[in-house]
Parts: C-alpha cells; sequence; structure tokens
C-alpha cells in the first residue's frame, strides 16, 4: 500500500496559561510514522514539564525501537513527583502507523483513539496489560486509505463542562461530531482545527483544561511540483520544464515570466483571468496540464503569510477561511496544506530586470527568499521537501 | 478589437487594477461591450523600459498607461480607431 500518513495537531491552553499541559510529538521513523499524546497532571509548567518529558521519552524511545515495557517504565522511573499530590503522572497515547499499514496503538488513561473509517466509527479490539503498575490497552490494527484517528487530551471530552454543558461534551458526542465532520473528507488539518474551535466554543473561548486534538489521515502520496523563476541560462527553459512536468500530480507554477516560460515550452496559450476577487493580489492564469499559474513575489508573500499561521500549533484557532480565500495565494497555501505530502520546487535563478525596480512601492527582489522560506515552512508541516536549482 | 491588460507583478503595483476598473466603465460608458474582447496577460516584456505605466496592448500595439492618462488613451486609441475603422 502507498500511504502517507498525515498528522496535524493543534492545542488550546488552559485559560490564563502561557504554557500547555499537554505534549505531541510526531516522529517519522524510516518504517513508521508515530504520533505521540501526553497530558500532564493539572496545568501550566508543572503540567508542561511532565507532558513534554513523557511524550519526548516515549518519542526518542520508540525511534530507537525500544520495547513499550521499557519505554513505560523508563517514564514511571523518571517522572518527578507533584509536591501536592505526591504523583508523577502523566497521561499518554501512543499511534504508530507502520509504512505496510499495520498499526499499533497504546493507550494510559487519555481518552479513547477516534478510530473513523468511511464516515463510521470503528473500535480495534484491545488487551489490557500491566506495565510499571499501570493499567495500558494496546491495539493492533491494520489501518485503510481515508482513515482517520483522532488522539485527544480529556480537555475536549470535558469541553464546556460545568459552563455551557453541564458534563462536558462527553466522549460518545465527540465521536458523533467526528463521524459526521469525517464524512465530508476534510484534511487532517482541518478536522484538527475544527474540532479545536468546537472545543473553544464550548468553552466559550476560556478553556477550563488544556485541550488537545490530534489527527493521523491516512492518505495517499500526492506530489507537487511548483515551479518558480526562469533558469540563469535561458538553454536550460526546455530542461526545467520537462522535469517539473514529470512524476507530479499537482503541478504549480508562480510567476508571470515563469508562465510565459511554461507556456511557451508546452506550446499552450496562457490565459489570463481579470478577475480580482482580491483585489491586493494579481489573478490567477490558465495554461494546459497545469493545475495553477499564479504571479510570483506578491502571491508568494501572501502563501507564506497564511502557512505561517497554520504551523502554530498553539493558541489562537486559525482562520479557516483564510484557505478557502479566492485567490492565487489561498490556492496554494491549500494544496501545500491539504492536497501535498511530497513539495519539489523548482527553482529558476535568473534575475528578473524589472524587479530591482526602486520606484516600486513593494520589494520584488526577495523571491529565492520566499522560496527557501516556503520550503522550510512544508518541512515543518511534515511534507517532504526537494528542491533543484536552475 | 483586442484589448490585453498586464496584470502581472509590476503592472500590478502601477495600478493595474485600477485601470481594470477604468476600462471596464469605459466600455460600458461608450456601449463598446460587442466590440472589444478583454483579456489578461502575464507581463509583455517592458518593464526594463522605464515606463511607469501599466502596459495595455491594444490590436497588438503595446502601450503605457496610467490612471492620469487612461482616460485620453482610451478616446484616442480606441474610441477613436473603432471610428475609423468604421468610416
Amino acid at each position: 500500500m502507498r500511504h502517507v500518513v498525515e498528522c496535524v495537531y493543534k492545542s488550546l491552553n488552559h485559560k490564563g496559561e502561557e504554557l500547555c499541559g499537554d505534549k505531541v510529538e510526531i516522529v517519522r521513523t524510516a518504517g513508521s510514522d508515530i504520533l505521540v499524546l501526553a497530558d500532564g497532571l493539572g496545568s501550566g509548567v508543572k503540567a508542561n514539564i511532565l507532558s513534554t518529558l513523557t511524550s519526548k521519552i516515549i518519542a526518542t524511545m520508540m525511534r530507537e525501537g525500544a520495547p513499550l515495557e521499557d519505554t513505560v517504565e523508563t517514564i514511571s522511573s523518571t517522572l518527578p513527583l507533584c509536591s501536592v499530590r505526591h504523583l508523577a503522572y502523566s497521561t499518554f497515547s501512543i499511534l504508530e502507523i507502520a509504512h505496510d499499514g499495520r498499526a499499533h496503538l497504546v493507550e494510559f488513561d487519555n481518552p479513547a483513539c477516534f478510530c473513523l473509517r468511511n464516515g463510521e466509527l470503528i473500535r480495534p479490539s484491545f488487551v489490557k496489560r500491566e506495565i510499571a503498575g499501570k493499567e495500558i490497552h494496546e491495539s493492533f490494527f491494520q489501518v485503510e486509505l481515508g482513515d482517520y484517528y483522532v488522539l485527544v487530551s480529556d480537555g475536549v471530552i470535558y469541553a464546556g463542562v460545568g459552563e455551557t454543558l453541564n458534563f462536558g461534551w462527553t466522549w460518545d458526542h465527540v465521536a458523533d461530531y467526528l463521524r459526521q465532520e469525517s464524512k465530508k473528507r476534510p484534511s487532517a488539518h482541518r478536522l484538527a482545527h475544527q474540532l479545536s474551535a468546537a472545543c473553544n466554543d464550548l468553552y466559550m473561548g476560556k478553556p477550563g483544561d488544556d485541550t488537545t486534538v490530534a489527527v493521523a489521515k491516512v492518505i495517499p502520496a500526492s506530489r507537487v511540483h511548483l515551479l518558480a523563476s526562469p533558469p540563469q541560462d535561458k538553454k536550460d527553459d526546455e530542461r526545467m520544464v520537462r522535469e517539473f512536468m514529470k512524476d507530479s500530480d499537482i503541478r504549480i507554477v508562480c510567476g508571470g515570466t515563469s508562465g510565459n516560460m511554461v507556456a511557451r515550452v508546452l506550446e499552450k496559450p496562457l490565459k489570463a483571468s481579470l478577475d480580482y476577487s482580491d483585489p491586493s493580489l494579481p489573478p490567477t492564469a490558465e495554461i494546459e496540464g497545469i493545475s495553477l499559474v499564479t504571479e510570483g513575489v506578491l502571491t508568494l508573500s501572501k502563501t507564506l503569510e497564511i502557512l505561517r499561521q497554520c504551523v502554530t500549533d498553539t493558541g489562537e484557532v486559525e482562520n479557516l477561511d483564510l484557505l478557502d480565500g479566492n485567490n492565487g495565494a489561498a490556492q496554494i497555501a491549500k494544496i501545500i496544506l491539504e492536497k501535498c505530502t511530497h513539495l519539489s520546487l523548482y527553482i529558476g535563478q535568473a534575475i528578473n530586470p524589472a524587479h530591482q525596480n526602486p520606484d516600486l512601492p513593494f520589494d520584488l527582489s526577495i523571491k529565492a527568499r520566499l522560496l527557501e522560506e516556503l520550503a522550510e515552512l512544508a518541512g515543518k508541516l511534515g511534507r517532504v521537501v526537494e528542491r533543484y536549482y536552475y | 478589437m483586442e484589448i490585453v491588460l498586464c496584470v502581472g507583478s509590476s503592472c500590478h503595483l502601477k495600478g493595474a487594477p485600477a485601470i481594470l476598473r477604468r476600462i471596464n466603465a469605459l466600455i460600458a460608458d461608450y456601449r463598446l461591450e460587442d466590440r472589444i474582447t478583454l483579456s489578461g496577460s502575464f507581463c509583455m516584456d517592458q518593464c526594463t523600459k522605464g515606463n511607469s505605466g501599466v502596459c495595455v496592448k491594444v490590436d497588438g500595439r503595446i502601450h503605457s498607461v496610467t490612471a492620469a492618462t487612461i482616460d485620453d488613451f482610451f478616446r484616442r486609441e480606441v474610441v477613436q480607431k473603432l471610428e475609423e475603422a468604421k468610416e
């Protein structure tokens, strides 16, 4: 099975706290993807230290292939005792999905993982094990393309407790919500942010507990190729376009001159639209065989603005409307966030003399830097990024 | 008659959106909807010529147009030419 596990998480901090007491670690090894969610006792600094230690130890030991027993025992004997409660305690969930689709789920005192397949809840059977005095639930199952696995801290199932809801949102109702939402086939990013925003609403913007959502979605590999700027040497135009077109699922061309070059090499017309749905950005264009053709620097600057907001995992709930905007920048951001597992940048190093014009109200000569930042942000989002220079 | 407006980065910064709005308004004022096709283009390779305006191509000829000159330009290069063509 050729699949990729897309992992996205979002945390809301306990009201008034600068630190979150929940911690998520995402580890990609040669053979599997590992998602760890830990929820430390209490809130603030203490909880943050407990959950950080727990998730880091688990992630590091699992990455190096340590057995579960050793990992759990290490946590038990390492965590500092809480001076108030005389406990060393952090809950955790570990979801490991191997590249052949075999999954291993280990849970200790967190709400049970929500497993969704084809819009329905599935409940993998689990066995109870006791390790270092902790009762652990362990299950083994096989994932399928399109599956969602949602790990949450208890702040999610207690969302709104004593405020908007007497007993909080509850596991069953969260499950219903996820079942409904999953039918719309959202990206992991969208589902994580929707669930997190729903919790924030139930808490009326003031979470009574650290609230964390981590979504893993099993998706097919999708290779996005993005071409920006023509090559330094005009002789390389054809080679650059040929390599850009090869082995790609989605093709984006960023830049007017680049668009003209691609159109010329492919011998297809470039049709620029005059639809200024967002007057601050130049419109997009069409070339047959290319998914998206946009203007360059102004559009990329805006794309980065959107992506920067989306890579923050904690704090403010982001505005998903930004992604759905009808302009070139939002369309690029949306492709990278929701439809991309592998991003290849084809970067031409020609200097555009028009961009050196000091009379313009915007510095257009920054494209190279924008592309480096795009690569960096895509990397943070878990995309496999490659860069080719011409 | 074919009018092509550049919507590339430089022309965008030089005011292409405002020029487009004005051209659309002028086309409506002169009731030329049936006689003009208006389309967009990414860069006409004029950027280094030091023009301060937005590139507008009318039947293959490239002009540089600003918000201050668009009305005169339209009368001279579009309305007048269309009338000449009629005669």
